[in-house]
């Protein structure tokens, strides 16, 4: 399998720029207004999950920006969008993370250096990309972050002496365990393809298999490509702008007619609701998942209500638009195995039936960790009853 | 000296998963496993590792083991350990 890895390195520091040109190449942190820590920042000398105020203090008069997560999610999806152009199977792994498999497209567009020509091609202007190709994600995602932006490299046929020197800090593995790699001295890719496997999965378990493979250049990880999926959207705009509730409310209720009718004997299982902010402060967006897939508008509206009233809106309303997503027909609607005995007590009395009927105690088990960090297997698990 | 609690694994509801279990293990004198017997007897064609474990020596009965993860004659990966203080083989799953 031949993957590519597009990295667009602090993409929502990009979006913004494309927003305000001004700002282009200056110190900007993206954050979280709700708990004051960045999201992004440029440079990447601040990292996400650092106190604003920290951040603030070590970059001078950096650009602050509000993060819009709804604006980065669409403007993301749109690159996805542009690179399924190229590739039928894109993967995104998170915002400004995506993977493309190449495999077979060679023959499609001549060869490999014009099959990465149009992928670069894809890539929206104004947008700094880098582009990794090698056969598996995790080495296509290193060639992808070794490689200047706007270039593209493949993974060498010699990927021991590529992964060699790599930081262990590139290792898909928690920060926890990347931090007990270091106090072994296993600082690098090579160090930790040095030893071998058994003592680390003695010291780390799955996580120590999985970082010894993917040192050793092993990637048994699959390109899952992203679900399509029919959307019915709905968008209304005021003549004014609007701050009531109720007026909200309204609007919701006008679109979710609209919409439900679209369905056509069918049902939503998700309802994304935007509000497009006045003047120009973008999109406040939520998305909710029906208990169970919904066709009747009383029943949608009620839920949405709900989730307006806990909405923070940051001023006027000028827009309001409803998706509705994961469709499904009658049989859609998941049957519980439970269905009778949701109550707690109802499953409890059926344990003690099906207790009474094999005349010993219930074969209902579950899982639970006793001591995960032992090195005896036996330690580290066990069954236990199930107790509701 | 720490004392066991005398419970015996399983009871009391709980049932430790991936236990040893007992198995037939023909060794060379280096200790090393040359053939095993999981229902059948089958040939090691490959050592591919081998750790020791040794914990819980403040009990009464301390651990340590002497673990082999063996590539054996039918393809399959297994990984037994002998039990350097009873002085017996064990079979276990190890992940």
């Amino acid at each position: 399998m031949k993957i590519a890895c597009v990295l667009l390195p602090h993409l929502r520091v990009q979006i913004e720029w494309q927003k305000e040109p001004r700002y282009q190449g200056k110190p900007t942190l993206v954050f979280d207004a709700r708990h004051n820590v960045i999201i992004e920042a440029f440079p990447d000398s601040i990292a996400a999950g650092t106190p604003l105020q920290a951040a603030v203090s070590r970059l001078g008069h950096p650009i602050l920006v509000e993060a819009r997560e709804a604006d980065y999610q669409t403007a993301f999806d749109n690159l996805l969008d542009d690179l399924e152009t190229v590739s039928p199977e894109v993967e995104p792994q998170a915002i400004g993370i995506a993977y493309v498999n190449l495999t077979g497209l060679e023959s499609l567009y001549g060869g490999e250096e014009a099959t990465l020509k149009r992928l670069t091609k894809a890539i929206p202007t104004g947008f700094t990309a880098h582009i990794g190709v090698g056969p598996g994600k995790f080495l296509a995602f290193l060639a992808a972050k070794t490689t200047p932006a706007g270039n593209w490299a493949t993974v060498p046929q010699d990927t021991a002496t590529f992964l060699r020197d790599m930081p262990a800090d590139v290792l898909p593995i928690s920060g926890e365990n990347i931090r007990r790699l270091k106090d072994f001295g296993l600082r690098t890719l090579g160090q930790v393809a040095s030893h071998p496997e058994g003592p680390l999965q003695a010291q780390f378990g799955k996580e120590g298999v999985s970082a010894w493979e993917l040192a050793q250049g092993i990637d048994r990880s699959q390109l899952i490509p992203r679900r399509h999926q029919e959307i019915i959207e709905e968008k209304l705009a005021f003549v004014s702008p609007v701050v009531e509730h109720e007026a909200l409310a309204l609007a919701i209720e006008t679109l979710l007619e609209r919409a439900l009718q679209r369905l056509s004997g069918r049902r939503a299982r998700k309802a994304l609701l935007t509000l497009g902010v006045y003047p120009g402060r973008g999109t406040v967006s939520k998305t909710v998942s029906f208990r169970e897939p919904v066709a009747d508008v009383r029943q949608a509206l009620f839920v949405l209500k709900n989730v307006l009233e806990r909405l923070q809106i940051p001023g006027p309303v000028e827009e309001v638009a409803i998706e509705l997503s994961g469709l499904c027909g009658d049989a859609g609607i998941q049957g519980s195995l439970w269905s009778d005995v949701r109550q707690r007590e109802n499953l409890r009395e059926s344990l003690k039936q099906l207790e009474a009927r094999l005349g010993e105690r219930s074969p209902i088990y579950q899982i639970k960790e006793l001591e995960p960090w032992s090195r005896l297997p036996e330690r580290r698990r066990a069954l236990t009853s199930f107790n509701p | 000296m720490e004392q066991t609690t005398g419970t015996a694994p399983g009871t009391n509801q709980l049932q430790p998963l991936n236990q040893p279990k007992p198995i037939k293990v023909k060794a060379d004198t280096n200790g090393y496993p040359t053939s095993v017997y999981p229902g059948r007897w089958l040939k090691v064609d490959c050592v591919e590792e081998v750790w020791r474990i040794d914990d819980e020596w403040w009990r009464e009965v301390p651990v340590s083991r002497l673990y082999f993860r063996l590539l054996v004659s039918n393809g399959r990966k297994i990984t037994v350990f002998h039990d350097l203080v009873a002085n017996r083989w064990c079979w276990q799953e190890y992940g």
